[in-house]
């Protein structure tokens, strides 16, 4: 009698300790996913911008010729252009993503007032495909943002912060745009 | 119940128990997945494992028609169930059943993307149902198709007691979506107008996990969440009773 219920319960007990040993390999396996995540969603993001860094000098190439007296505007994009080229880190390349935005929404408006500007087609491609970047650059800003927010709140939860601590994982930060960028630009005529 | 046929049901409780442990573990993995990753517009998807919110949209070449309502959809299954009565108990049995999948698009307000549903676990609530019974034919176009398929809807003098399931895809339907984002083997690589162009959700070649279904995200987790639950609890319970009960006919409680 004795060994039967001495099997049973070791098997009990064995089949509990697989239970909470899975349940944190499964919290540990899910902490290191997301921040694989981050990581590879910035690096999504970082591909894009990279592209749109590469349209610009076609981009103002294209322009030069009609918005001579726009000479601010198209600083502004080098400017950002360079800064972007330059940024070193998540924060860094924030900052000049939020100002080359800027900067482009400013052309765009701009070239409104030149007709001539609007019918040239290699213009109207680069703009267009300039603006399908940035629309991506805005789904994959959210989704980079998710990916942060779901890991942010996840280490500060219950049973994960054990593991997060052990792993010294810290709080990553948002993709920020700047309340500047969310502003419409004024054009004046 | 005789002895022997509770010793039968402890070692079939004790595989299912097994069984049923190791599919907790495989749910709870899901469930995490589905937790961990974030929804993704189809405009911008990356390569890669993706969890998508769209609407069923077109079939990349033609619509399917389902079998019992003729309708056209770009999935379909179908179930034909026998009914049998015994002293214990009555069920229904199965004694056909089929589905046929197509690469179909889906769309959401970024975008339109083509999806491979080869592979993937397809729930979607049943869409038709009928039975067929001493005095209800079935009709007509299950008829036709049960005869193309061999199934005998009638025996020596009535009509057989079936039942008559079917599930469908259509366009409109809104799904959730989580598989692997790869190369659309329809277009040339690179080749297409939008990002979106060159990509095919599909199931993928590391990550097996591959889901669609019609139900919100909140609501597959929850089940999921219960799925987990019962998986592991139940399963453990069901390992350690049989066990109990075997090592009780053996001799040694």
């Amino acid at each position: 009698m004795a060994i039967g219920f001495a099997i049973v319960l070791t098997v009990g007990i064995i089949l509990l300790l697989v239970i909470i040993i899975g349940w944190f390999v499964g919290i540990y396996n899910g902490l290191v996913r997301l921040k694989n995540n981050i990581k590879k969603s910035w690096a999504n993001i970082d591909v894009l911008l990279k592209q749109r860094s590469d349209e610009l000098p076609k981009l103002i190439a294209s322009v030069k010729g009609y918005m001579k007296h726009e000479k601010g505007v198209l600083t502004e994009i080098t400017k950002a252009r360079s800064a972007m080229m330059n940024a070193k880190g998540k924060a860094e390349k924030a900052k000049a993503d939020n100002m080359l935005t800027g900067a482009l929404k400013s052309l765009f408006a701009v070239a409104e007032n030149y007709p001539q500007l609007k019918a040239n087609e290699n213009f109207m491609q680069l703009q267009s495909r300039i603006t399908g970047i940035e629309n991506e650059l805005a789904d994959r800003r959210e989704f980079y943002n998710d990916s942060v927010n779901t890991y942010n709140i996840k280490i500060h939860q219950i049973p994960a912060v054990f593991v997060a601590n052990m792993l010294g994982y810290k709080d990553e930060e948002l993709f920020k745009a700047e309340g500047k960028d969310r502003e419409d630009v004024k054009v004046e005529f | 119940m005789a002895s022997t046929d509770l010793l039968v049901w402890a070692v079939i409780g004790l595989l299912a128990g097994v069984w049923l442990f190791i599919q907790g573990f495989i749910w709870l993995r899901q469930k995490r997945m589905i937790e961990n990753i974030p929804t993704s517009k189809i405009r911008s998807l990356a390569m890669g494992l993706v969890e998508i919110k769209a609407k069923a949209f077109k079939p990349l070449k033609q619509f399917l028609i389902s079998p019992f309502q003729g309708k056209k959809c770009l999935w379909y299954k179908y179930t034909i169930e026998e009914y049998h009565k015994t002293e214990d108990s009555d069920y229904w049995k199965t004694i056909k059943m089929g589905e046929e999948r197509i690469p179909f698009y889906v769309k959401d307000n970024t975008g339109t993307v083509l999806v491979d549903p080869k592979g993937a676990r397809i729930e979607l609530p049943i869409d038709y149902e009928h039975r067929s019974g001493f005095r209800r034919e079935a009709p007509k176009r299950i008829a036709t198709f049960c005869q193309k398929q061999n199934v005998k809807t009638k025996g020596w003098f009535f009509n057989k007691t079936l039942r008559y399931r079917e599930y469908i895809l259509q366009p409109n339907d809104q799904l959730y979506i989580i598989g692997t984002a790869g190369d659309n083997p329809y277009v040339e690589d690179a080749t297409g107008q939008k990002n979106e162009d060159d990509i095919m959700i599909q199931k993928g070649e590391n990550e097996k996990f591959y889901y669609i279904s019609d139900q919100p995200e909140e609501d597959i987790l929850s089940r999921l969440k219960w799925k987990v639950v019962g998986g592991l609890f139940g399963g453990a319970a069901l390992m350690v009773i049989g066990l109990a009960y075997i090592l009780f006919r053996a001799g040694l409680f």
